[in-house]
């Protein structure tokens, strides 16, 4: 939904980096912080949504399927403001793992039919304009780009 | 999250959802919903206090109504927010979770089924 974008923050930098432990409470801190630093870039709240979805979705992937993820793994986000969005890194150190090639599940025509789960990397290629993966040897490192809307 | 249990009218509960619906969003919901949804009956979920949504939180709602769908009831959504409809209709669930705008048409799309 197109709303109003505030005006970038003179002193925002153009990107923004930080590094979470892999835990359920630091879902909560890589939203809030996805939510500051898109209000600094000055992006609309539609557009910081659907960063703040597609790094939930990344998040949560893995921790949930996380290959051979340890206390010592980390993931790193990276967010930088452009003219035509938000450009996100997700990067984590857990085993190597390509979500853009995870299949989407196929959809029910009922509740009955429907899948329970797996419809988070649909949303992520639904939220995303641009969805790119990549091993660096060490980490895992995928790349979004978020439309501004 | 928060979630509040009451009864609408004699023959449904409503499901009242404030805050986010992620990952720690649904760890809150899910024992009490899968409560509700496993008793029969129509549910309507009164979503308007929901702010986000993600797969995890979709995935409690596909269940809670997969367990209501089997006794015979249905399950409503009430005036998700835009952003939050849009991301039910991007998981492709528009048809599957329907949405209501109001108590008076959740009531009325209750009033067909078995358990009403």
């Amino acid at each position: 939904m197109p709303d109003a974008s505030p005006a970038p923050r003179n002193d925002a930098p153009l990107t923004e980096s930080r590094t979470f432990t892999i835990d359920r409470h630091a879902v909560a801190a890589v939203d809030a912080w996805i939510e500051d630093v898109g209000r600094s870039f000055g992006a609309s709240q539609a557009t910081v949504f659907g960063a703040r979805l597609c790094v939930a979705e990344l998040f949560a992937n893995v921790i949930e399927h996380g290959i051979g993820r340890s206390e010592r793994d980390r993931i790193t986000v990276t967010l930088a403001r452009s003219a035509d969005g938000i450009g996100i890194e997700f990067v984590d150190t857990c085993g190597r793992f390509d979500p853009t090639h995870v299949a989407a599940p196929v959809q029910g025509e009922s509740i009955e039919d429907a899948p329970v789960g797996g419809r988070g990397l649909t949303l992520v290629r639904g939220y995303a304009k641009e969805f790119a993966y990549r091993h660096d040897g060490a980490r895992n490192r995928t790349t979004l780009r978020i439309a501004a809307r | 999250m928060q979630i509040t249990i009451s009864e609408l009218g004699d023959s449904a509960k409503k499901v009242t959802l404030v805050g986010k619906l992620d990952i720690a969003g649904a760890g809150v919901i899910e024992v009490p919903l899968a409560a509700v949804a496993g008793a029969r009956g129509n549910v309507m979920i009164d979503m308007t206090g929901v702010d986000f949504i993600a797969s995890i939180g979709i995935r409690h709602l596909v269940m809670a109504a997969k367990a209501i769908a089997r006794g015979a009831g249905k399950m409503v959504l009430l005036d998700p927010t835009p952003m939050v409809t849009e991301v039910l209709v991007v998981a492709g669930l528009e048809q599957i979770l329907p949405i209501v705008r109001s108590e008076a048409e959740a009531r009325t799309l209750f009033a067909g089924t078995r358990s009403a």
